[in-house]
């Protein structure tokens, strides 16, 4: 299970839908490309508990300003529909599972 | 995953992937604990230009995917997993991680290095918010915008030239009166209209709480305060190598550099360091590559010993 690339109307359904953990990135971020490849093991190992997906702020410049991620990648927690913490350029996987232990 | 291995390689960039299909080839089990992605440091250059073979040059991240998929071709596994601990002293030993205990009877330390912190106040919380160690990631956040870049070294001249494309203006603060290295960019960074230098001065202090507004800029020289307002700050004052988590066990140089000679075994047998984290005259992807071979020979050479 990989993780979705969102428009804004699969955004907006997602997040009403569940848990969702929002990778915020750009083609140009190449701290994006780096996490990637973690996003998408976190995205199958939590399949099941927490829909992921990915923004690109080239692509939707308002959701990036709607929930200030000045700095990508950043990933927000969506839970009841409202952004329930961030976390920006996690340097590990086990960075983004402590963060998700703490917060889902 | 298996208990145990033949051979444990903390850290996934040229040297860990290379001493990885070296391992590989040599019939050896062989498993590299990465943290995040292949590549290392050079995952974060877009064009990777002093690397043989790539006439045209090569993404760097795109260097990084290669070389784990060459190593992964001969067999060598890859677990992402942070090293929380190492226990180096036995003959089988072991690493903890964040995703679990694994256990080998070698064990070839790339973990690298990692951009040096100025250790002033607020700088971690910054971070991020105007603080920045990596104008290629994130230098398009300040187009139009004034910057300083610290440091005075090749990555700092040529952070501040790639800078200066983007920017509307670059002051670079370097704490002697010229620059460290006669790189190429040295020249183009003279000649650029929108680059200014501010030489023999440190930055004393971050200044704004939620996102960074200036600094408070020392002038060595005659011990004088400045404020200087920015957007931006980029930090291109060298690397630290990754050895925290082996103080007190394999011994290192003052700088924390992992002693270890061209045959790359540190001071426990069975325990080899390769790439940047190792003392050695020149860092680089080739000579981390070229290290990699060197360590999966002597872990192997170990291993026919200890059996």
């Amino acid at each position: 299970m990989s993780a979705v690339h969102f428009d804004l109307e699969r955004f907006r359904q997602a997040v009403d839908a569940g848990p969702v953990l929002v990778d915020f990135w750009a083609p140009w971020c190449v701290h994006c490309r780096r996490l990637d490849p973690v996003f998408q093991e976190i995205a199958g190992d939590y399949a099941g508990r927490l829909q992921a997906g990915q923004v690109n702020i080239d692509d939707l410049p308002q959701l990036a300003a709607e929930y200030h991620v000045n700095v990508i990648p950043t990933l927000v927690l969506f839970r009841d529909g409202r952004a329930e913490a961030s976390l920006t350029a996690p340097e590990s996987k086990a960075r983004i599972e402590a963060f998700l232990r703490e917060h889902l | 995953m298996e208990p145990h291995w033949d051979v444990l390689i903390a850290g996934g960039g040229p040297a860990g992937y290379s001493a990885a299909l070296y391992c590989a080839r040599a019939g050896l089990r062989t498993l590299v604990l990465e943290q995040l992605s292949a590549g290392g440091q050079i995952a974060l250059t877009t064009q990777v230009d002093n690397y043989p073979g790539f006439p045209e040059g090569i993404d760097g991240f795109e260097l990084g995917q290669r070389m784990r998929q060459g190593a992964e071709r001969f067999g060598a596994r890859t677990q992402l997993a942070e090293v929380t601990a190492l226990e180096l002293n036995r003959p089988l030993k072991t690493v903890h991680t964040s995703a679990g205990v694994f256990q080998g009877r070698a064990v070839i330390v790339a973990t690298g290095a990692n951009p040096r912190r100025l250790g002033l106040p607020k700088e971690q919380a910054l971070t991020g918010r105007g603080v920045s160690y990596c104008a290629a990631c994130d230098g398009m956040f300040y187009r139009g915008k004034t910057v300083a870049v610290v440091g005075g070294g090749s990555t700092a001249a040529a952070d501040a030239l790639l800078l200066s494309r983007l920017c509307k203006k670059v002051i670079l603060i370097h704490r002697r009166d010229t620059l460290r290295a006669a790189s190429i960019e040295h020249q183009a960074l003279l000649e650029a209209p929108n680059v200014e230098f501010r030489w023999n001065t440190t930055v004393i202090q971050f200044l704004g709480s939620d996102r960074l507004l200036g600094l408070r800029l020392r002038d060595l020289l005659s011990g004088a305060e400045a404020e200087l307002p920015c957007d931006g700050v980029f930090l291109c004052i060298g690397r630290v190598p990754a050895t925290a988590l082996l103080q007190g066990q394999l011994e290192l140089d003052s700088a924390g550099y992992l002693i270890a000679d061209e045959t790359t075994r540190t001071s426990i047998p069975g325990v080899f360091a390769a790439g940047d984290v190792r003392t050695k005259a020149l860092r680089q992807a080739v000579t981390a590559a070229a290290d990699g071979a060197v360590a999966a020979h002597y872990a192997e050479e170990y291993l026919r010993g200890a059996q």
